[in-house]
């Protein structure tokens, strides 16, 4: 358990973006005996989601959340060097490679993850945000991974995440996958190919005992619908421009642009639905962006705007259009 | 499992899974080791009970061994002791497959099998598959043999002539494929060596001073580039470098590295930006055939503490994009070229102009990367980043230096191809 004291000192610190004090209350109930998953769990990653809900609600702006992350940001990777220190033995072994989806910025959830598997005692590389295949490709020839670990909390994130997948099995490497953008039930980790879903640090750990040591390629996703997904893609930025513009057609004030700023979000979720043809994909995008809209006055019509430009642009594609005009539907599979 | 027309070709097993696995394996592994383990996976999967690749590497023998209901063995140590390495190159020198009858539970069984896989598990796994013989394939690429597939079955199926035939045939695809891993792993490994020397070090980290840096690299498979960021000197007095060799990948690298070099020497003498430029600019002209090789624009910096805790940054702009000052308030102050790009002029001369950064201001410096970086229409520019630093007056490096990337990477699309280097550094004083 972690006293008020240091919650609220800690928390003090991340809204006034002081990562060194910030550091410094993490590293002091380390030092005094609280378990270091505790502190990554309760201390860190909850004032994190504190901090996500304080943008969603509009009492932040996105530059204060930005600092505030980068401040949780830095208190793991100086309990990472903290453990690094004292790691009295040198790990051994095939390490765990983490990485993130490309475009896939949201750091922190990877680098507890890192922290924890470190803290158990295994070897992890970690390659941090926004990771291209070809940086995967080099860094699976160069370390020899036992798994490679892919972290994704944003649903738009999945279509990327697969493109790891494919990577990391093409060559044999197990893959598994986890973070927000995936069910609990592990449904689209299984469509995306990945060898295994870890919903948390735990189960992860009581999985990666279990993992082959070789795997298939991932077979290619050939539904109607990831054909869509596939066709949608290369004519993306042209749409986003369209639905950026369209959105912003009721002015620059902040509420509209909070929704702008949304726009390749929602495509990405677009894909990432199509891809898994998982309509709850497209569920969660949309109930995302209402929230968005509820705690910004003037932001509801600007909503209504983009859906409106959206289904213009995909009359091409009768999935995409489908899973558009049903929302929240669960479609019967045959 | 064998099909009817397996079966009319003589196999009793299915080869043509062997084939479809084998064809996922082959061409797409280019690490030796993994492509041993994937290569036994398949074979024990499809056709044998029982089957080890030993190959003759770069760096000696590798082997990896497999029996079916079995872990791999030689997965965290591949290398082959020398009778073993012995018994291999016995084999080998025979050329064609052959097909060993396994004397039945006698002590030269044991010492057949001990010679073949050393103190391994896989004598005693063999051993307990009751085999009755063993299926030596040698792997031959460039018209000489490189490696050797040993295959058995579990007693009493044994292979038949036209599995043996059709066996011999898979190893030949087999061993051109290793071969070709074995150079490219070989030349990999030169690669890296070099790539290693090319690469910055890491940043020190100054204890009063947040720093936070970012560097991708246009062409990713090589991982290096010619942008470059360094920082080096004492906790009181430091020399901060960031800067854009012209062109991308290794050439760019091998430049970047040499002005990188120049900067740390001519620091040790005086850390003035002004002197360290103008040094490493008469260096590049003299040192350099064609100014083409050479161009380079650069942002050098030096950072004195001062008591306060604030420090005192004087800058030298040699016709790169201009560094900001983000003050703690929000405000952007730019600091624009001293004199023109290094590399050209023998006698270029610069200036510099100095600034007090206080606790919680950041200098954030950049490529023109990310100024260039271009979305469908326009490119991301000055204004783009003024964009991205609305707001984080204050905030930490880090976050100053992640919030760009992030700005420039969606300002790019989805698929963007027209990538070049960037790189990002901001330091902000901490005061304590």
């Amino acid at each position: 358990m972690i006293d008020t004291a240091a919650r609220e000192g800690y928390w003090d610190a991340v809204a006034t973006s002081d990562p060194l004090r910030a550091g410094r209350v993490a590293a002091d109930l380390v030092a005094s005996g609280t378990p270091l998953p505790t502190v990554l769990d309760d201390l860190v990653a909850a004032a994190q989601l504190r901090v996500g809900d304080l943008w969603a609600a509009n009492e932040w702006s996105v530059a204060r959340e930005h600092a505030a992350t980068a401040v949780g940001e830095h208190v793991v990777r100086r309990l990472r060097r903290d453990l690094e220190a004292q790691a009295t033995a040198r790990r051994t072994g095939a390490p765990l490679l983490m990485v993130c989806a490309e475009k896939e910025w949201h750091a922190l959830p990877a680098l507890l993850l890192t922290t924890r598997l470190e803290h158990a005692g295994h070897r992890v590389v970690y390659l941090g945000p926004d990771v291209s295949t070809t940086a995967l490709q080099i860094a699976i020839d160069e370390h020899n991974p036992r798994a490679t670990l892919v972290s994704a909390s944003l649903s738009s994130s999945l279509f990327f995440a697969r493109r790891h997948v494919e990577t990391s099995t093409s060559v044999g490497v197990p893959v598994v996958v986890g973070g927000a953008a995936f069910d609990p039930g592990g449904v689209r980790a299984q469509r995306l190919g990945a060898t295994a879903h870890a919903a948390s640090a735990s189960v992860l750990a009581r999985r990666l005992p279990d993992l082959p040591a070789r795997v298939r390629p991932a077979p290619p996703l050939t539904s109607d619908s990831a054909r869509e997904a596939y066709a949608l893609v290369p004519g993306l930025s042209v749409v986003a421009e369209a639905l950026v513009s369209r959105a912003r057609d009721g002015g620059s004030g902040a509420a509209v642009v909070a929704v702008a700023d949304q726009v390749p979000h929602l495509l990405g979720t677009l894909v990432a639905a199509l891809l898994l043809d998982d309509p709850a994909i497209m569920a969660e995008g949309r109930s995302w962006l209402r929230a968005v809209a509820e705690a910004r006055p003037g932001a509801a019509a600007a909503v209504d705007r983009l859906w409106e430009e959206l289904g213009r642009h995909v009359r091409d594609f009768p999935q995409a259009y489908d899973l558009l005009r049903a929302p929240g539907e669960t479609r019967t599979h045959n | 499992m064998s099909t009817l027309s397996d079966a009319g070709r003589g196999y009793r097993r299915d080869h043509e899974a062997l084939l479809a696995q084998l064809g996922e394996v082959l061409g797409s592994v280019h690490r030796p080791t993994r492509a041993l383990e994937l290569l036994v996976d398949a074979f024990v999967d499809t056709v044998a009970d029982f089957a080890q690749v030993a190959l003759r590497g770069g760096q000696g023998w590798i082997a990896v061994g497999r029996t079916a209901g079995h872990q791999v063995v030689g997965v965290d140590d591949h290398a082959v002791g020398r009778r073993r390495a012995e018994a291999i190159r016995d084999l080998l020198a025979r050329r064609t497959a052959e097909h060993w009858v396994l004397p039945p539970d006698t002590p030269e069984r044991i010492e057949v099998l001990g010679n073949l896989f050393g103190a391994t598990p896989l004598v005693e796994q063999l051993d307990s598959l009751d085999a009755v013989s063993l299926l030596h394939v040698p792997l031959v690429a460039r018209g000489r043999a490189l490696g050797i597939l040993t295959l058995a079955r579990r007693g009493p199926e044994d292979f038949t002539p036209e599995e043996i035939g059709a066996l011999e045939d898979v190893a030949g695809r087999v061993g051109t494929s290793l071969d070709v891993s074995v150079v490219v792993a070989d030349n990999r490994h030169v690669a890296s060596v070099l790539r290693t020397a090319l690469l910055p070090p890491p940043l020190p980290s100054a204890h009063d001073l947040d720093v936070a840096s970012y560097n991708r690299v246009a062409q990713e498979d090589v991982t290096v580039g010619g942008d470059f960021i360094d920082l080096h000197g004492t906790d009181e007095d430091l020399t901060m470098l960031l800067g854009d060799a012209v062109g991308k990948g290794v050439a760019a690298a091998v430049a970047a590295k040499r002005i990188r070099s120049s900067v740390r020497t001519a620091a040790l003498v005086d850390r003035s930006p002004d002197r360290v430029l103008d040094l490493t600019n008469r260096v590049l002209v003299t040192e350099v055939t064609s100014p083409i090789e050479s161009f380079a624009t650069a942002v050098c910096g030096r950072l004195r503490r001062l008591e306060d805790g604030a420090y005192d940054v004087t800058l030298t702009n040699a016709g790169h994009p201009p560094p900001i000052i983000l003050r703690r308030s929000g405000r952007l102050e730019y600091v624009e070229s001293h004199g023109p790009a290094l590399g050209v002029f023998e006698d270029a001369e610069y200036g510099s102009s100095t600034h007090r950064l206080e606790i919680g201001d950041i200098l954030v410096c950049y490529t023109d990367g990310i100024t260039e970086a271009r979305g469908r229409a326009d490119m991301f520019g000055e204004d783009g980043i003024a964009n991205a630093l609305a707001g984080l007056g204050g905030a930490p490096s880090s976050a100053v230096v992640e919030r760009l990337a992030m700005s420039v990477s969606s300002f790019m699309g989805v698929d963007s191809l027209d990538r070049d280097d960037a790189a990002i550094l901001a330091v902000r004083p901490t005061g304590v």
